[in-house]
């Protein structure tokens, strides 16, 4: 049960950290709000232990494949929101709530297949010890690659870096976006681009501690589909495209320049 | 001149930004709602006691599979499978349908996230001609 509930956080709660170095690489000042901090993180709490709480409803409706519709659905809101956080010049309220709403889709996504493992445990097991070590062992490790991830990140930030920041944060968006594909297969909703492409598991296994690494990062998959590779590729130039639109409104002079406040300077 | 370029390139910029939001939008409300229901040929798995009934399912290569997975436990589980890319929450006396494939000929694990020790089961893929050597182990097939 130990190396199950170290496996089950770092799947789950990786992808979170990251997601969390990354606001505070490309947005520090929201966080300096301390409304907003007391806002995101009882959000961050009571969301998902909502969606927890609706999830055999959820998974009951359409037939059998609500879950499936209501993670794509989590998954755009996440990609459509803090894309457009990052990438357009919106007024700081605005780029505080798009950041918001994003990262909490993101966090219910995540989030509710982990409260749902904890509280089955917590049910039934009558030796606490190797859940409460996995859990200890579990944050260490997410806590440990958050903190050193977030260091890496404000380097390229202050050592003007940040195309490469950017460029990072972009197929993070678009990797974990590009997870929704599975999930649209899964219910046969599409017929198209269900062949794999390509199998690398020989050099990396999804379920390897690189896998489950690569895969919070960038969404990286030993065996994609076509429409795995297609969402991502979508997803990834549609925002660059943009980041290039908005270099070229800047160099114009036509638009107002983004907030400095918010760090984000493309 | 400077000017006028700047102005068709500003235009050109907000015909991105206009089609960006168009695309998130339309694909919020599109893909979710492009359920398509066709004739596939289905397995089924039965989920006891913390356990895959049957551990080994054969399925023809090549071919969408339906797999029908009923959780007879007091308990959820989640269908997890590396190999295949499929994910799903079964909660307890519930029945889930998910596709899989087309698979190329080979071996393909599967296991129950919350009891992997216990939970654990293959899908074997064979190709056309091997499909139809009978199989103790396969799992109860049918067209749907």
């Amino acid at each position: 049960m130990l190396t199950n509930t170290v496996i089950l956080l770092l799947r789950e709660l990786l992808p979170l950290c990251i997601l969390f170095s990354f606001i505070m690489a490309l947005t520090p000042q929201l966080f300096a709000n301390r409304i907003f901090n007391i806002c995101f993180a009882l959000s961050c709490i009571v969301v998902p232990f909502l969606s927890f709480t609706v999830a055999e409803a959820v998974s009951d409706a359409l037939e059998g494949q609500g879950a499936e519709v209501m993670g794509v659905m989590l998954l755009l809101i996440f990609f459509a929101c803090l894309s457009t956080a990052t990438l357009f010049s919106l007024p700081k309220a605005k780029t505080a709530m798009c950041m918001f709403i994003g990262a909490i889709a993101f966090i219910t996504y995540k989030g509710s297949s982990l409260i749902l493992y904890l509280d089955i445990y917590s049910r039934q097991v009558a030796n606490w010890q190797p859940l409460v070590v996995g859990i200890f062992i579990g944050l260490g490790i997410c806590i440990s690659l958050l903190v050193l991830f977030t260091f890496l990140l404000s380097e390229l930030q202050s050592h003007r870096q940040r195309h490469w920041l950017l460029l990072v944060w972009l197929l993070f968006l678009a990797g974990n976006t590009a997870e929704s594909s599975n999930l649209l297969l899964q219910i046969n909703a599409l017929e198209w681009g269900v062949y794999t492409m390509f199998d690398v598991s020989a050099y990396v296994q999804d379920a390897s501690e690189y896998g489950h690494l690569l895969n919070a990062l960038i969404g990286f998959d030993t065996s994609p589909t076509l429409l795995f590779i297609t969402i991502y590729l979508m997803c990834f130039s549609i925002t660059c495209l943009m980041m290039l639109a908005n270099r070229i409104m800047k160099y114009t002079n036509k638009i107002r320049p983004l907030p400095s406040s918010l760090g984000v300077d493309l | 001149m400077c000017n006028k370029l700047g102005m068709h390139l500003e235009h050109l910029c907000r015909q991105v930004r206009r089609l960006y939001t168009k695309l998130c939008i339309g694909a919020l409300f599109l893909l979710t709602s492009m359920a398509s229901y066709t004739q596939q040929t289905s397995y089924t798995i039965r989920l006891q006691n913390n356990a895959f009934y049957p551990e080994e399912i054969v399925v023809p290569a090549n071919t969408k599979i339906q797999l029908i997975i009923e959780n007879m436990d007091d308990e959820p589980e989640e269908f997890d499978s590396f190999d295949l890319n499929r994910e799903k929450v079964i909660f307890p006396k519930r029945k889930v349908r998910l596709f899989i494939g087309p698979l190329l000929p080979g071996e393909y694990e599967y296991f129950g996230e919350f009891h992997p020790d216990t939970a654990r089961g293959r899908v074997i893929v064979r190709d056309a001609s091997a499909k139809q050597e009978p199989s103790n182990k396969q799992g109860d097939s049918n067209v749907n």
